[in-house]
């Protein structure tokens, strides 16, 4: 078992297979010996952390014993960037508000699980796809903030953007 | 231009949207003054929005995924349209987008008006290894990535003969990281470049050349290379067999070689000359000759086979003729065949575990086939692994080894002829020397196209020989005498424990 701490002084006892599914708690443990792990300190601790993490590991518990993604396979890493799916189970566990969406993505970049990760993206890549940048801008509350130069460039792009 | 995320702070938020309220009003009101300091005023105005703006969107949530993800999230695009939207969206999104050389490697040119695309995704790359696909009439484009040969991984060009006139001083240069090229050719063939590749392309994993031959006439190492596919049409002129054989011998590690040639083809080999092919487990070769390359090869870790080459009249194919010099086809486990034939060509597969042999000659259309004998005496089928045999048409066997079908337990036959039953028969029927074939057969699954009468009642002969109880038997049957059916079905029944009898009737 393993004993995890986030950046609120929320403590989590988990299996160490479950723990392991983080590369980022996984490295620490075999480099200090250690069976507790402070991680998560994500933007300085700005934010409540413990919401995303329960999720986290929600996902961990699920997707235990599972093969690790290596680094060493270029193409399964080109084919899992050019693929769009997303699995039954991690499309509902994924089916969140915006913002744990983005919440939970920002643990699973610093806590290096990959697979959640990659879920996270591809489940926002699903959603600009096909949109236009004032659609895009609407669906996430963005304004634009272009320039009337950066404007002049945009038009010129978008003349060989639309006939690829 | 920001890129950096603070918290988020509801106080500041409320106040940067109050002041963008208040400036658009300030602007609003601006409009009505009418003096000539108002442009001036306008463009500060102009500006402060602009950051206001700026820093509103640093501020929204999804803004404050940090760059590697945002660009992470592209890299999972669908469509290329959906990336230059994106860096449409907002300073942060441009910014941070354009700035990411691997959503930039994915570069296609079908048109001479792609040009600006081309140059921008050029530009983005930076150093980037890019992917390159040129199709059709850009040959404006081409030029522009001469400069980048050196970094490509997969260049795919499509098109015309002018295309690769655009393309050779690209096609001469080294390209050290190149692993995959494919070359379409729509019209006549381009040729041999002296100097392709700069000779130097040790990354190359794969190579595609549909209707083009660049290949030098000097030694043209490919040490990586596993994977060739050579398709020659009628078009392609006299293509040389030594030409094939050169790339082989370049090519040490050859894995999966499918070579297709329509055109006229010049012998050349020396007769005794034989390249060894250490590494090659799949070979497809169609050509018009029956055997351009096979004779010359040997390939001791083949796993499959496919061969397509026209019959000489009166000539029978042999499999040894299509078999490694003194080689065996090791067939390890289960094995499948399946034979058939129509007017024009005639087909025989063999699957193993991990193993497919498919031979198929085209006959002179018209002409009566000779019988096959693929399993005369001499050939390298092994026998007594024939787990399951699938035939159809006629003329199967010409003398069929008696203990050929020792383990067949699955006999699937479709027979369009009654000139070809009574060779069919020979494989069931007990021979009074040697005893019942096929011991081990436990399910037949016949379609017969007009069956003649006599036929069906020695089947039923058969059935009632060798099917005890507690077999299964799979009989269908395709008739037009469907009362002769129903009393096969009815005298089958009595003998065999479940029997699935399907029936169409056709009229």
């Amino acid at each position: 078992m393993v004993l995890l701490v986030t950046s609120d002084n929320k403590n989590f006892v988990v299996d160490r297979e479950v723990a392991d599914r983080s590369v980022f708690v996984k490295n620490t443990l075999e480099a200090r010996g250690l069976s507790i792990a402070t991680p998560p300190m994500l933007n300085g601790g700005c934010f409540e952390l413990t919401s995303p993490f329960l999720q986290v590991l929600e996902y961990c518990q699920h997707h235990r014993g599972e093969p690790l993604p290596t680094t060493d396979d270029a193409n399964a890493d080109e084919n899992r960037k050019r693929t769009t799916d997303i699995g039954e189970w991690d499309r509902k566990f994924i089916t969140v508000d915006h913002e744990m969406l983005f919440e939970i993505i920002l643990a699973a970049n610093y806590l290096d699980i990959k697979p959640l990760l990659d879920v996270g993206c591809k489940t926002i890549g699903n959603m600009v796809k096909g949109k236009s940048p004032e659609e895009v801008r609407k669906l996430f509350d963005i304004v634009n903030d272009f320039t009337p130069e950066e404007e002049a460039q945009i038009k010129k792009e978008n003349e060989w953007a639309e006939d690829p | 231009m920001s890129q950096a995320h603070p918290g988020t702070d509801l106080g500041i938020e409320q106040l940067v949207h109050a002041l963008g309220r208040g400036l658009d009003q300030l602007r609003s009101s601006l409009h009505g003054l009418g003096t000539s300091k108002l442009p001036a005023i306008e463009r500060d105005l102009s500006k402060c929005l602009q950051a206001i703006k700026e820093i509103r969107n640093m501020h929204t949530p999804i803004n404050k995924l940090p760059p590697e993800v945002l660009s992470k999230i592209l890299e999972h695009r669908r469509h290329e349209e959906d990336l230059v939207a994106a860096t449409h969206v907002c300073q942060y999104w441009r910014s941070t987008l354009t700035s990411s050389p691997p959503l930039w490697t994915y570069i296609q040119a079908g048109f001479n008006r792609d040009v600006d695309r081309v140059l921008t995704y050029l530009e983005r790359s930076k150093s980037a290894i890019i992917d390159v696909r040129i199709t059709s009439n850009a040959l404006d484009v081409v030029k522009h990535f001469t400069p980048h040969i050196s970094r490509t991984r997969s260049l795919f060009i499509q098109g015309s003969l002018r295309i690769y006139t655009a393309s050779s001083c690209l096609l001469c240069l080294p390209a050290p990281l190149l692993e995959h090229l494919e070359m379409h050719a729509h019209e006549s063939p381009m040729r041999s470049i002296e100097n392709f590749l700069g000779l130097q392309a040790s990354s190359l994993r794969s190579l595609t050349l549909d209707g083009v031959f660049p290949m030098p006439e000097s030694p043209f190492p490919l040490p990586s290379l596993v994977e060739l596919d050579l398709d020659l049409g009628r078009n392609a002129g006299l293509f040389r067999i030594s030409s094939l054989f050169r790339i082989f011998s370049d090519c040490p590690r050859l894995q999966k070689v499918r070579v297709s040639i329509s055109s006229e083809i010049l012998q050349d080999l020396p007769l005794y000359q034989v390249t060894s092919l250490e590494s090659l487990e799949e070979l497809a070769y169609t050509c018009r000759t029956a055997v351009g390359i096979i004779p010359h090869l040997q390939l001791p870790r083949l796993k499959q086979l496919l061969v397509s080459c026209p019959l000489q009249q009166g000539q029978t194919n042999k499999l040894a003729d299509f078999l490694p010099h003194g080689g065996h086809l090791l067939l390890a486990g289960a094995t499948r065949m399946s034979y058939s034939y129509d007017m024009l060509s005639h087909t025989i597969k063999l699957t193993g575990k991990g193993f497919n042999i498919s031979l198929t000659g085209i006959e002179p259309f018209g002409e009566r086939p000779a019988p096959i004998d693929w399993f005369s005496e001499g050939t390298c089928i092994p026998l007594g692994q024939i787990e399951d045999l699938e035939v159809e048409g006629c003329h199967l066997l010409k003398h069929p080894p008696i203990n050929l079908f020792n383990t067949l337990t699955t006999l699937r036959v479709t027979l369009w002829t009654e000139l070809c039953i009574e060779r069919h028969l020979e494989l069931l029927y007990p021979h009074p020397e040697a005893g019942i074939p096929c011991p081990s057969l436990r399910e037949i699954d016949c379609t017969f196209w007009r069956p003649p009468e006599p036929f069906v009642w020695p089947l039923l002969d058969i059935a009632r020989e060798r099917w005890r109880v507690g077999h299964q038997l799979e009989l269908v049957c395709i008739s037009t005498r469907e009362e002769l059916d129903r009393g096969l079905e009815d005298e089958l029944r009595e003998q065999v424990k479940e029997l699935r009898f399907r029936k169409y009737a056709v009229k």
